[in-house]
């Protein structure tokens, strides 16, 4: 039994400007695509982009002015009051807003300030200046972050972790990624014409959506309006190729929500689709929903927003729930615009047009992304509107018990060697590196590298079975500075030749969440693949793969955190080198057969959260936190993200506090190390506590799971 | 350019982006399959865009896309010179 999660409240800014009124009547009406006004548009091949109406401050803050703006919509709308708003949790998505601004050089000019120039800085001002307190993460899974962002929050309020979530996603429109689509041939010079014959690409667009989830109860208490149902979500891994979608991987995302959230295919009334109007997408997406539909005779119904709105990138999903919400409150489907001969082969999508009142029943929202990444989230109407159960009431959405997480297994990856360590009771330490198959193209670059190299690792000492759940399950990254050798490498090209200056290869291996997904290519990862931001994101991996064990929702998962030098473009005075390293750990429930097997696991009994902010917690803070979890005296105290005096302080206190150390790979190493000293029968119990400036602070709870059970 | 240099230039550019043609041992043919020779559609777009640089020229989507052997990248690059000179 879980938590129920509805909507409060909605807030967008998007290119038809503020507010949800003038989105819902410009995705009736579209607008004519115009050049871009912060950079020379001349040589793309596009008829334009959709800019937000500009305020003329600052290109700079510009992604935090637009997801401060839709933000504050959203909050207003649900009434929470100061102190409600300051327990809420963040989920912001983005694939590019943060580190490429307008009108920035990368790498050619001197920045001063370099905390804008991280996808993280939004996320860190809103929870600053709203005094959240709750748990906090940046997702960017390319074009299925918003999506993402939805399932990372519906986990936290499922979880009981946070009755309210803020979840949004910023995207602005950049030379960089505009060049990026250009050079793959995704842009149309027409308008955006998704699932018609004749569909030629998109048109780039930008904005920021928020909304506020609640926990239902939490939202009745207060006598809240919910303005919809989170009913469940799903993901999955094409584990196919980089930048060509495949039905099947798609087809995988749509059926793990319909069964999350107990629901059959005949029980949606709406399909929001992804529907980028490229040739592939559509076909692909189209060609999954036939699938997992093919028992309805009837069409689908079907909402493709971007053909008004535009691609909003990360983004784009935000927007598509907005619209969801928007069309169950007002009883309307926003219509397909501009398709004057649809495709044929995709005729079992029945494309709303402007009179299409909204059907009984719910809502189903995809995205995908490069990388092969799915999620899908579906909604359903608001509790008092709807044939379902009263506010407050639990549903079931889990069908395996709950379950104990343990690390079965640990590796690391250095440009030298990977090396794994096993504490499986099965587990054989001859089984050497899973196989792995890199594409031909594109060829995995040093991170997609040493991160596959860290997976394969620890899965070839892994039984045949656990191998198996992992692959299933997912694989939860996190990096602090993504790929971002690759947007260097495309904006010197710009600068070169202008747009035919930029290698399509580079923009496919940009994305954060490529190195996750070149790896599931490489090792056949067919579930959730996800891509977490900031120097702690790998134990926020760690920790969401933890809460989707214990919840019964995966049979096993793997979780890492990776980083390479090349990717960090500007570092603040004094920051730490970034290791080229790979750090992956396996979890999965305790084995009902383990007992008597004579092993010793670290098992991961608590996790606590500290939302993003610009500096590291203080040592006060990390006595806090651990004091939080209650164990009496822990065998073990560990910190990672101190220095100096702070780090002094704490080691004072009897922590270990182990040296600075730049990327997303270190603190994980902090918690192997830890797991492996209790696995030795070194320590009964620990408690790990990661932060970092523009980042979460994590603490994790050990404790020693023997023969099965805990002692 | 004639059609011999065209063809020389654009095989130097092929073997930048096939893994089977990369050590020189082996030469593409006319009628020699893309995917054969490693290029999918990704690397097809990787190397449009050097054909681009090559011969200051744009390559329509409606040539390149349908593009599965080598002949038909010749025939997308005579288009587009064709289409410059109108």
């Amino acid at each position: 039994m879980t938590n129920q999660v509805v909507i409060t409240g909605v807030g967008c800014v998007s290119p038809f400007g503020a507010g949800l009124d003038a989105l819902w009547q410009g995705l009736f009406s579209g607008r004519t695509p115009q050049p871009p006004t912060c950079f020379d548009g001349t040589g793309f091949r596009t008829a334009g982009v959709y800019e937000v109406p500009d305020d003329g401050q600052d290109a700079g803050t510009r992604p935090v002015r637009l997801a401060r703006a839709a933000a504050e919509q959203a909050l207003q709308e649900a009434g929470l009051t100061r102190t409600q708003v300051s327990s809420a949790g963040l989920a912001l998505a983005s694939t590019s807003a943060g580190w490429h601004l307008p009108g920035q050089s990368l790498g050619g000019e001197p920045v001063h300030m370099t905390e804008v120039l991280r996808k993280e800085w939004p996320a860190v001002v809103l929870a600053s200046e709203l005094g959240l307190r709750g748990p906090s993460a940046v997702l960017s899974s390319a074009c299925a972050a918003s999506t993402g962002a939805v399932s990372w929050a519906v986990e936290r309020i499922r979880s009981g972790e946070s009755s309210v979530m803020l979840v949004g996603a910023v995207d602005v429109i950049t030379e960089v990624v505009l060049a990026g689509f250009n050079s793959m041939r995704l842009l149309t010079q027409h308008r955006t014409r998704p699932f018609a014959e004749d569909r030629d690409g998109f048109i780039l667009a930008e904005g920021a959506a928020f909304m506020v989830m609640e926990e239902a109860g939490h939202a009745a208490a207060r006598s809240a309006l919910a303005r919809a149902r989170v009913l469940g979500w799903g993901a999955s891994s094409d584990s196919t190729h980089l930048t060509t979608p495949d039905p099947v991987g798609i087809a995988r995302s749509l059926r793990a929500a319909l069964a999350d959230a107990g629901r059959s295919p005949g029980q949606i009334s709406v399909f929001y689709a992804h529907g980028t109007a490229s040739a592939v997408n559509d076909r692909a997406e189209s060609d999954a929903v036939l699938d997992v539909f093919v028992q309805e005779s009837a069409p689908v119904t079907t909402a493709a927003i971007k053909s008004a709105l535009g691609h909003a990138e990360g983004a784009a999903g935000m927007f598509a729930i907005v619209a969801a919400v928007e069309g169950l409150n007002r009883g309307k489907v926003p219509p397909v615009l501009g398709v004057e001969r649809p495709d044929p082969a995709t005729a079992h999508l029945m494309l709303a047009d402007h009179q299409t009142s909204h059907p009984h029943g719910d809502v189903m929202v995809h995205a995908s992304g490069f990388g092969g990444t799915n999620c899908t989230v579906l909604l359903g109407p608001a509790p008092s509107q709807g044939r379902d159960a009263p506010v407050g009431h639990r549903v079931p959405t889990r069908t395996r018990p709950p379950g104990i997480p343990v690390a079965v297994a640990a590796a690391t990856a250095t440009e030298a060697e990977a090396v794994a360590r096993g504490f499986h009771p099965e587990w054989s330490p001859e089984g050497g590196p899973v196989p792995a198959t890199p594409p031909r193209s594109p060829r995995p670059d040093q991170s997609c590298l040493l991160l596959s190299a860290a997976v394969a690792a620890l899965l070839g000492g892994l039984p045949m079975t656990e191998r198996h759940k992992m692959l299933r399950g997912g694989l939860l990254t996190g990096t602090e500075h993504g790929g971002q050798r690759h947007h260097a490498r495309m904006h010197a090209g710009l600068r070169k030749r202008g747009a035919r200056g930029v290698d399509p290869l580079d923009f496919a291996l940009s994305t954060y969440n490529a190195p996750a997904a070149m790896t599931s290519i490489m090792l056949g990862f067919h579930g959730q693949t996800e891509a977490f931001l900031g120097a702690t994101a790998g134990v926020e991996a760690l920790v969401t793969g933890a809460w989707l064990i214990a919840s019964g929702r995966v049979g096993g998962i793997v979780c890492a955190g990776w980083d390479a030098p090349e990717n960090r473009l500007w570092a603040a005075p004094g920051a730490p080198s970034v290791p080229a390293r790979a750090t992956a750990l396996a979890l999965c429930p305790v084995g009902t057969d383990w007992e008597g097997a004579g092993v010793s696991l670290a098992g991961i009994a608590g996790v606590r959260r500290l939302s993003f902010a610009a500096h590291p917690a203080s040592p006060e803070a990390f006595e806090e936190i651990a004091g939080q979890f209650n164990p009496g005296e822990p065998d073990m105290l560990v910190a990672t993200g101190l220095a100096g005096q702070e780090a002094d302080t704490l080691s004072g206190a009897g922590w270990t506090v182990l040296p600075p150390e730049g990327g997303a790979a270190a603190p994980l190493g902090a918690h192997v190390a830890t797991i492996e000293r209790i696995a030795a029968g070194q320590a009964r119990d620990a408690i790990v506590v990661s932060t970092a400036a523009s980042g979460a602070t994590i603490a994790v709870h050990y404790t020693v799971i023997a023969a099965g059970r805990y002692e | 350019m004639n059609t011999e240099s065209l063809y020389d230039s654009l095989v130097t550019l092929l073997r930048s982006h096939s893994p089977e043609l990369h050590d020189g041992s082996v030469t593409p043919q006319p009628d020699s399959q893309l995917a054969d020779l490693g290029i999918d559609s990704l690397e097809l777009l990787s190397l449009a865009v050097d054909m681009e640089n090559e011969y200051d020229m744009t390559i329509d989507d409606s040539m390149l896309t349908p593009a599965r052997t080598v002949s038909d990248l010749v025939r997308a690059i005579a288009h587009a010179h064709q289409q410059a000179q109108e």
